[in-house]
């Protein structure tokens, strides 16, 4: 009994002291590496920001969405939660001339994946007036960001919008604060109006020289329409595809796609049921192809953890 | 109040005693001393991956041990496999066991029993989504053990069922070959029966969930308990008792895993805060399942375990369970809590659930109390989870002295709320020595009267 009763003692002591010495090395650990690590984690929540083209306002993108979230277009065994697709929640903003926000819809509790619709009051075509709506569009991104504290998202862009989204990717965005996953943009005229890429307008020049300041871990996907060989009936395939010069080299991937037949037309774009799988394919499966941070489940190598744990996803092997 | 506490021990006793003559009590317990090596060696293989061998880990970090070494790369990657490997063992052994066990009890054919609950455990976690040919990786291991048992008493009634198992014909004038053959024969019905039943289950809980039945059972838990509100108090706590409760029966809850909880909406506004205003004091959120939980849940260890194990150390007088206690003080520190569940064993002993339950309730309610009085700071910043319980609140604040304060004295209120607990037990076992020193008294004066006619 003795005997026990000392090799208890010299057991507690040994834990004592072995409790003593690490919580020494603690304290520098904690002042130079747990608070100096600045380590952007990113949020949950990753959002979809989608802009509009001009003289469009914030419900463009309804019959899209409601497509999207009725599971339509999606791919089987993508987008979907155990056979239901995602729902996602929809905010509407509309920044109007004063800078000031009108802001409808909310994010539904739990949704990691809401959509934001971005407009403008001031929806009107022409250099000057996208260069203003970039930085309307600015102030509506910092709103949302502070209000759904999400560091990373991706975005959508219709016609003009992806001059906006490029402008303010180039003029505006802080890449140490946020992460841009994949923006898309359908229908884009980089050129405006100009069929010869030859004669860049001075927007795309402005562009191409800016260039150097868009996020190099971007994915860009560049799509065009169609009606004819030449153009989507409003927009020529050539201004579309000047994109390339912006975008090209300078991402980490860029991508152009034509799409044809039935729904290419400029205007009908957003409802191309192609489009729709794309952005279902591109846009929203990023979540799941990105790996969530480490949950420290014991049973599975880090690699195997990737699909295991997204809970997202039906079939998520790839 | 102390005679209460008196007559609450008393009567906990009783039930614990009751407990044992359970069955399925019974059979768990014995089949749990039978696994407790290998889950010793699971559980310390575990510690050292994760705790020291892991970037993640907390010894690695504070022991500044080389990143992106070779040596201790490969080491951790195997020993991880290991890990893998011995889960996969477990619990299938568990379930073997469960099967043993009952069949013994019921005086059925053991072996096969035990195999086929074996069997039975490998293909219900089968995925039958991957097209692979892959298991499910993580239903295997100590958070599958309520699933061994489980599988390993459903295969044990299958068996016991008199119209599918044939009685035996006992025929003398055939060879010990033709017997064994017979009485593997007589087992083919019921195993054809397990095995449509276990893929029948595990292919429909497949349609529904991509992990498994006990992805139903964590995801299930999960969305009730922690939902959306976890920002307030009183779900937080709710939250707790349930996964007390889970570990009592041997589920492992999803938030008694530390690091789940920690990469939140919430932790991420906090951190932010933190990195703009070098102080945690006024974050967004300041109580959130990770800043109640983690921080002060966890102080004795998970459940309490390390206070509990520091309270048999001081007080204990079963050998069995200081033995454990010593053995599992280092890795329970690490918050890898196996050896406590299954050696002491947490699981299914009624005597510990009262404190196992409430300790870490306590210490939340008194984090709350000290983080809405703006004593201390909320926990912001990222710690490995294997940070001990005590230092945790200390890390995670950056520095907080005061935080460190409390840790260490709610850390010894923990442990002498659980000595209470640890002399009932002792109790408890000078009973059962006395009984079974009577019985064995009874028996020899038995046989000696027996020899003696």
């Amino acid at each position: 009994m003795k005997q026990a009763r000392t090799a208890r003692w010299w057991w507690l002591t040994g834990v004592i002291v072995f409790l003593v010495v690490v919580g020494g090395l603690t304290v520098p650990w904690v002042k130079h590496t747990v608070t100096k690590t600045r380590v952007i984690r990113q949020s949950q929540m990753s959002p979809v920001i989608f802009i509009p083209g001009s003289s469009a306002g914030q419900n463009r993108f309804d019959d899209l969405i409601k497509t999207i979230n009725s599971g339509q277009g999606l791919t089987p065994g993508t987008g979907r939660r155990a056979g239901a697709p995602v729902q996602h929640s929809v905010v509407k903003i509309t920044v109007k001339e004063n800078d000031q926000l009108q802001v409808s819809g909310q994010v539904r509790a739990g949704d990691n994946a809401p959509f934001f619709v971005v407009a403008f009051a001031n929806n009107s075509d022409g250099y000057p007036n996208i260069k203003r709506q970039a930085r309307w569009f600015n102030i509506a991104f910092n709103y949302l960001a502070k209000t759904y504290h999400f560091n990373n998202f991706s975005g959508f862009g219709h016609s003009n919008g992806g001059l906006v989204y490029t402008l303010f990717l180039e003029d505006y965005f802080n890449q140490s604060q946020y992460r841009m996953h994949e923006l898309m943009m359908l229908g884009t005229p980089f050129n405006l109006e100009g069929k010869d890429q030859d004669k860049r307008v001075a927007m795309l020049d402005n562009m191409v020289d800016n260039r150097n300041k868009l996020p190099n871990s971007l994915n860009v996907y560049l799509v065009a329409g169609t009606e004819n060989y030449t153009n989507d009936g409003i927009v020529p395939v050539e201004s579309v595809y000047a994109g390339k010069y912006v975008y090209q080299d300078q991402v980490a991937h860029f991508t152009e796609l034509t799409v044809t037949g039935s729904d290419a037309e400029h205007s009908d774009l957003p409802e191309n049921k192609q489009i729709v799988g794309l952005m279902s394919q591109n846009l929203l499966q990023f979540q799941n192809r990105q790996r969530r941070p480490d949950s420290g489940t014991t049973n599975q190598k880090k690699d195997k953890m990737l699909d295991s744990d997204q809970q997202g996803s039906g079939n998520s092997r790839k | 109040m102390k005679r209460w506490l008196q007559a609450y021990h008393a009567r906990n006793g009783e039930i614990a005693l009751f407990f044992r003559e359970r069955s399925f009590a019974a059979v768990i317990r014995h089949a749990l001393t039978i696994l407790f090596p290998f889950v010793l060696l699971d559980v310390l293989l575990n510690w050292l991956n994760a705790a020291w061998l892991s970037p993640d880990g907390f010894y690695f970090q504070i022991f500044h041990l080389p990143v992106g070494n070779k040596i201790v790369m490969i080491t951790g990657d195997l020993l991880s496999d290991l890990v893998i490997m011995l889960n996969v063992v477990i619990s299938i052994c568990a379930a073997y066991l469960v099967g043993y066990y009952y069949a013994e009890f019921f005086h059925l054919d053991k072996m096969t029993t035990g195999l086929a609950s074996g069997a039975a455990y490998l293909i219900l976690n089968y995925d039958y989504r991957s097209p692979d040919n892959l298991f499910l990786f993580d239903n295997f291991g100590l958070r599958g053990l309520f699933l061994a048992f489980l599988t390993g008493i459903i295969v044990g009634q299958i068996f016991r069922m008199k119209w599918i198992t044939p009685p035996a014909m006992m025929d003398p004038m055939v060879t010990e070959d033709d017997r064994l053959f017979r009485r593997s024969q007589r087992m083919f019905l019921p195993l054809v029966l397990v095995v449509t039943l276990f893929v029948l289950l595990g292919w429909l809980v497949s349609l529904v969930t991509v992990r498994g039945p006990l992805g139903i059972l964590n995801e299930g838990v999960a969305s009730i308990t922690l939902g959306k509100a976890t920002t307030h108090v009183s779900a937080i706590i709710g939250s707790t008792l349930v996964s007390g409760l889970l570990m009592f029966i041997g589920v492992a809850s999803p938030i008694a895993q530390p690091r789940l909880a920690t990469y939140t909406t919430y932790a991420g506004a906090n951190y932010q805060f933190a990195q703009a205003h070098h102080t945690s004091f006024g974050a967004p959120y300041p109580i959130t399942l990770h800043t109640l939980y983690d921080i002060f849940g966890n102080i004795g260890g998970i459940g309490g375990m390390l206070a509990l194990m520091i309270a048999i150390i001081l007080v204990g007088i079963v050998h069995r369970e200081r033995r454990l206690s010593m053995m599992g003080l280092l890795p329970t520190l690490s918050n890898v809590s196996g050896i406590g569940l299954v050696g002491i064993p947490m699981i299914f002993n009624s005597i510990y659930l009262l404190p196992m339950i409430f300790v870490p309730v306590f210490n939340m309610i008194v984090g709350a109390m000290l983080i809405k009085a703006r004593i201390v700071p909320p926990a912001v910043y990222r710690i490995p989870w294997t940070t001990p319980g005590i230092l945790q609140g200390y890390a995670g604040t950056g520095g907080d002295v005061a935080m460190l304060v409390v840790s260490v004295g709610l850390f010894i209120i923990d442990i002498l709320l659980f000595i209470p607990f640890v002399k009932n037990e002792n109790r408890l076992q000078t009973l059962l020595i006395k009984r079974e020193e009577r019985l064995r008294e009874k028996t020899e004066a038995r046989h000696e009267t027996s020899k003696n006619s």
